[in-house]
């Protein structure tokens, strides 16, 4: 059985506890176990950035198990940027040793008196002097940790954590991000630098479990589902989301961008010197890319998709070279990159709109000094600009007055992810109603956007065709609501949602299957309903503390001004405008979910869910 | 027989070690696997590493209870169990770090081409590690020579010089 390690950083203490098995049958583990704990733990009054706050690193049971894709964690905490429940996984080799060394989560509640680090080599953990280490970057931190301590798996914060910006990340592996939501802030808030891991423990699974594991790993490696995928990786995806509007830019003023062949995935292969890949996964989407020469020179694991639109479309960036180090700057300052392209792009349109002037950064759409100054302004809080847009756009705009607001990309104070809601309503939905604020992984509903047609027939027999018009309003609730199931069951588990959610190459019947394997009982309807349960907490932790339907908006430009789709990439004649009917599709969803008409699960939903205690 | 690399390939999954750590104890457990996967972080590579199987193989040499036999059939070498004693030395007299004695292990430990159809090749969804099926085992004099012109080739690497 796998343990719960609770470190205080404020005493020291130091314990380790076995894992509640019913809590692991209940919320699964990863993400829903921190969840639950978080709700138990973390009350209303607690301030995010203070010592009572909690930083949960969680890892679900999958991870480390030689199921494919099995790699991903989570760290959990009370977001400085929503105020309420915040998460952000990511992948790697990290949340692997986090099993291999005998846990299920790091509780680490406190704050220490100077910086520090903790260490875990299977039972034996220590709290080290991180004094050397304070005001490195990421990168800095995980080569002098893997040096000294070898086989460790690292996961640290940048000067951005240290300075608390809101939307600080939490790197591991170097370039891998746990980005969202600003746990690398609350991880600064508590003087604690970096996480060091050393996984020895064997884990004894039953050879069902391990035959599974070794088919389905096969499996994948030809499946068809993930072609795209293993040829570019997510820049792949660039090309046919311009052609249809979903490519934001200009701070979603334009939903295409002319010069996205230039960081498409072809531009991204020319670029790409090696593949990399997660913790036992067979497709290996990742992609180390080269600047090979001038101001830019570098080489960084990345962009993924999200980057390129941050860092390139958003900001009108159309050189790669730009975009690339942006990229790395990003990963060893500690920020996250959605966040921080949608921040710049925030200012940029201000100063086009005469709102905001600056004497440091001219702010012209595109400019490189902009771009890159800006990031590490940020990271430093640093002038004027810096110090503001490190509060995040919905601070920021709150401060600046007047119009701002209206151009701050935001839903409860999480910056945009790069989908376009007026064009894939399904996302723009999600962005409203996702617990941790605006965010495309907590439901990533590919299903009609990708039209997985084998999948939505069988999800939705009396829906189809219909379900996969991912323009049309109707049914959006529908694909949403059982996406963010699915979403849940994969952060819960362990596993990335490429092998899952975003291809429909493996249901929900083959992870109830692995369980089973396993030794533990799961039907796909009962993990269904287990993502489900995982949701409502989530949604509970946020109305404990008075959110409601009235947080779950848009900026009004998606439900105001149309956006213009042309053709040829948007070069060409323009083919259709669109804006998204939130107030429908939001509506469809409560009632879907059983939750009133102002969003609040409803008492007998609770009860059904077991949430009511 | 004899397992062909190809690091180019390798994208550091680690299902090489995963299933070499299930194959041969039963358990998840990469860190007592009998391959390694070499991370060279700075320039993002990775080198699926293991034995040799060489011709004229000194933990072969060394071991006091002659507990390395050469399977005929595979040309491996293999670590009889009953007569190993753990006593350690050819972890010591292996150049490149391919033979382990774990604690806890009552035996030393080895790739032994899974009696003839390497589990890590099986696995390797990339295609880094292949088997050549025909390939007899090599002189360590001509395996020095091969890790050293590896070596060359990397120091001359125009990414290693940039990213210093």
């Amino acid at each position: 059985m796998a343990k719960t390690l609770y470190v205080d950083l404020t005493s020291r203490a130091i314990r380790a506890r076995e894992t509640d098995p019913e809590l692991l049958q209940t919320y699964l583990g990863g993400r829903g176990y921190a969840a639950r704990l978080l709700y138990d733990n973390v009350g209303p009054e607690v301030e995010p950035l203070s010592p009572e706050n909690w930083l949960i690193f969680s890892a679900g049971v999958l991870a480390g198990s030689g199921w494919p894709t099995g790699s991903r964690s989570c760290v959990t905490a009370k977001s400085p940027a929503t105020g309420v429940y915040g998460y952000a996984h990511s992948g790697g080799h990290f949340g692997p040793a986090i099993q291999l060394a005998g846990y299920d989560a790091f509780v680490i509640s406190g704050r220490a008196d100077t910086p520090v680090y903790l260490l875990v080599h299977d039972d034996r953990v220590e709290i080290r002097d991180g004094g050397d280490l304070w005001g490195l970057t990421t990168h800095e931190v995980e080569h002098t940790l893997t040096h000294r301590h070898p086989g460790a798996a690292v996961a640290g914060i940048g000067p951005a954590g240290e300075n608390l910006v809101v939307f600080a990340s939490v790197m591991n592996d170097l370039n891998r991000a746990a980005g969202r939501t600003g746990m690398g802030a609350v991880m600064g808030s508590k003087n604690l630098k970096a996480v060091a891991v050393i996984g020895t423990r064997p884990r004894r699974l039953p050879a069902a479990f391990l035959d599974l594991a070794k088919r389905q790993s096969a499996y994948l490696r030809g499946h068809g589902n993930l072609g795209l995928l293993r040829k570019y990786g997510t820049p792949g995806i660039i090309g046919p989301k311009n052609a249809i509007g979903d490519l934001p830019a200009k701070n979603h003023q334009l939903v295409q961008f002319p010069a996205a062949d230039r960081m498409d995935g072809e531009a991204i292969a020319a670029a790409a010197r090696k593949k990399l890949a997660c913790y036992a996964c067979p497709i290996a989407c990742s992609r180390v890319t080269e600047v090979e020469s001038g101001l830019y020179q570098c080489l960084v694991e990345g962009p993924e998709y999200e980057t390129i639109d941050s860092l390139g479309p958003m900001v009108w960036n159309e050189r790669l070279d730009v975009l690339i180090y942006a990229n790395l700057l990003c990963n060893e300052l500690g920020l996250d990159t959605i966040s921080t392209g949608v921040a710049i792009a925030f200012a940029m349109e201000l100063r086009q709109r005469g709102l905001l002037d600056d004497a440091e950064f001219s702010l012209e759409w595109g400019d490189p000094d902009s771009i890159i100054g800006l990031i590490r302004a940020i990271a430093a809080r640093r002038g004027r600009l810096g110090e503001l847009l490190a509060r995040g756009v919905r601070e920021a705009a709150a401060a600046l007055g007047g119009d701002a607001p209206q151009y701050a990309m935001q839903v409860k104070g999480v910056e945009l992810p790069r989908q376009e809601p007026r064009i894939a309503k399904t996302f723009g939905l999600g962005h409203a109603v996702a617990n941790r604020g605006a965010d495309h992984l907590y439901g990533l509903p590919t299903l009609d956007l990708a039209g997985w047609k084998d999948a939505a027939r069988e999800i939705f027999p009396d829906l189809y065709p219909e379900i996969l018009e991912f323009g049309n309003e109707r049914y959006r609730a529908n694909v949403l609501v059982y996406s963010e199931h699915y979403c849940a069951i994969t952060d819960a588990l362990g596993v990335c949602k490429f092998s899952a959610n975003e291809t429909f190459a493996l249901m929900p019947r083959d992870f109830a299957a692995a369980l089973t394997a396993m030794g533990r009982t799961f039907t796909d309807t009962d993990l269904l309903l287990a993502g489900e349960r995982i949701v409502n907490l989530e949604r509970m932790l946020n109305v404990r503390q008075g959110l409601d339907g009235t947080h779950d908006v848009l900026p009004e430009r998606f439900t105001r001004e149309p956006a213009v789709v042309a053709t040829d990439g948007g070069r060409g004649e323009v083919k259709h405008t669109s804006v998204c009917d939130l107030p429908a599709m939001r509506g469809d969803y409560y009632r879907l979910r059983e939750w009133d008409d102002h969003g609040v699960p409803r008492p007998a939903k609770l009860k059904e869910l077991g949430l009511d205690g | 027989m004899r397992l062909v690399i190809d690091p180019v390939k390798c994208t550091g999954c680690q299902l090489c070690t995963i299933f070499c750590s299930v194959r041969h104890r039963g358990l998840v457990d990469p860190t007592r696997a009998n391959i390694v996967v070499l991370a060279q972080h700075r320039l993002h590579r990775r080198v699926p590493f293991t034995c040799f199987q060489c011709q004229d193989a000194p933990c072969q040499a060394v071991c006091p209870t002659e507990a390395i036999v050469r399977d005929t059939k595979t040309g491996a070498l293999v670590v009889d169990g009953d007569l190993c004693t753990a006593c350690g030395l050819c972890t010591e007299e292996c150049p490149y770090g391919n033979m382990f004695l774990f604690p806890d292990d009552s035996a030393a430990t080895k790739c032994d081409l899974c009696g003839g159809a390497p589990e890590c090749a099986t696995v390797c969804p990339q295609g880094a590690i292949t088997v050549d099926d025909g390939a007899q085992p090599g002189a360590t004099a001509d395996i020095d020579a091969a890790l050293a012109a590896a070596r060359r080739e990397l120091d001359s690497d125009p990414i290693r010089r940039r990213a210093g």
